[in-house]
């Protein structure tokens, strides 16, 4: 019998299914006021919204569709591995694809961090990464305060990435395993 | 390096660099549309259109009534705001603290009765309600005689969520006590 991967297919799967969910759900959004200020975030789409202004910056869009044609590639290969793990060629085709989800998990929550951290600095609010909290703004001229409420939520497909990301490293151990036999 | 190998790599190059440079290319004539887009002029001039309509903000007209009911003076206070933005704006509330002047004794919070959609573009009025407590009463009868003067303040503005609190106090002259009209 033909031995397969089936960590793989699944990682594999999964992997283009969560690059289709994310175009429309984002992994982390930002709200401020009531869709005041909008920010979603994922490693394959982010755009911000502005009192009804929505944009993207080009660069970003660039990078955004770096990361979605490495990780359908890398759930390709993860497919086309899958199915014949025992060939000569297979670990290689195996390490290109196992580490692309656990990196795009990794680079956006260092992301999601840093941009967090910068903001807090930048605006001395005290923004959380999941959660709420008020922020307030002071313009002395006018003696006035605004105070805006946050909020900051990771959506189920940053865990739904976690999910693929551990199934591509489950494949990567099954392969040990597959090896042996 | 074998053959796969040499693939991989080539895919890996291509695919991080290559919608790089295909943007770079697309705005080879404004390379700084690359990091800033145009949609940020847009919004800045949101940004200020934004605070433009927080300064329309005006208060118009005051009317005071008796209410049999509850056997208490109630006033009305008609505010005018003009949108100057691209989209509607809900405004949720408009409420501030009133004091007399003369004591700084608080006589009772104002109100805006229920959110108010301004469209974009458009003047439109909120309508502000609130009523002097059987304190306040006793207090502008004791201390004023009749009429009182007061101060609007902690003068807030909820639109969309975005709380503006203004410490500068409107001030409203010869309220009455007890009376009809406006």
């Amino acid at each position: 019998m033909r031995a397969i991967n089936w960590f793989g297919i699944a990682g594999g799967a999964a992997a283009i299914i969560l690059i289709a969910v994310s175009l429309y759900t984002p992994w982390w959004q930002l709200t401020m006021g009531e869709d005041f200020f909008n920010v979603n975030v994922s490693p394959f789409n982010l755009n911000f919204s502005f009192l009804g202004i929505a944009f993207v910056i080009p660069l970003i869009l660039a990078l955004n569709l770096s990361s979605l044609l490495m990780l359908l590639i890398g759930g390709i290969i993860m497919i086309i591995y899958s199915f014949n793990p025992s060939k000569t060629y297979s670990k290689k085709l195996l390490c290109f694809a196992y580490k692309k989800p656990l990196y795009a998990v990794i680079f956006f929550l260092v992301g999601i961090i840093a941009v967090t951290l910068i903001l807090n600095l930048m605006f001395s609010v005290n923004m959380p990464i999941h959660g709420t909290a008020q922020a307030r703004l002071s313009n002395p001229s006018q003696s006035a305060t605004i105070d805006v409420a946050m909020k900051t939520s990771f959506q189920w497909p940053f865990w739904f990435a976690i999910v693929t990301a551990a199934l591509c490293v489950a494949a990567r151990l099954y392969h040990k395993k597959l090896s042996a036999i | 390096m074998d053959k796969i190998s040499v693939i991989l790599a080539v895919i890996n190059i291509l695919v991080a660099v290559g919608p790089v440079v295909g943007m770079v290319a697309v705005h080879v004539n404004n390379p700084v549309e690359v990091i800033i887009p145009p949609e940020v002029q847009e919004l800045t001039e949101a940004l200020g259109s934004f605070g433009d309509t927080l300064q329309t903000v005006e208060l118009i007209n005051v009317t005071y009534n008796r209410d049999v009911t509850y056997n208490r003076d109630t006033f009305t206070l008609t505010f005018s705001i003009i949108n100057k933005l691209n989209i509607d704006l809900e405004v949720n509330n408009l409420e501030a603290d009133i004091v007399c002047v003369g004591h700084d004794y608080r006589l009772g919070r104002a109100y805006l009765s229920s959110p108010v959609n301004v469209e974009s573009g458009r003047r439109s009025y909120l309508t502000v309600k609130s009523y002097w407590t059987a304190d306040a009463e006793q207090h502008i009868r004791s201390q004023h005689g009749g009429t009182v003067d007061v101060n609007l303040v902690n003068f807030t503005v909820d639109i969309k969520g975005m709380v503006v609190q203004t410490g500068q106090p409107i001030t409203l002259t010869n309220i009455p006590v007890g009376s009809h009209g406006g």
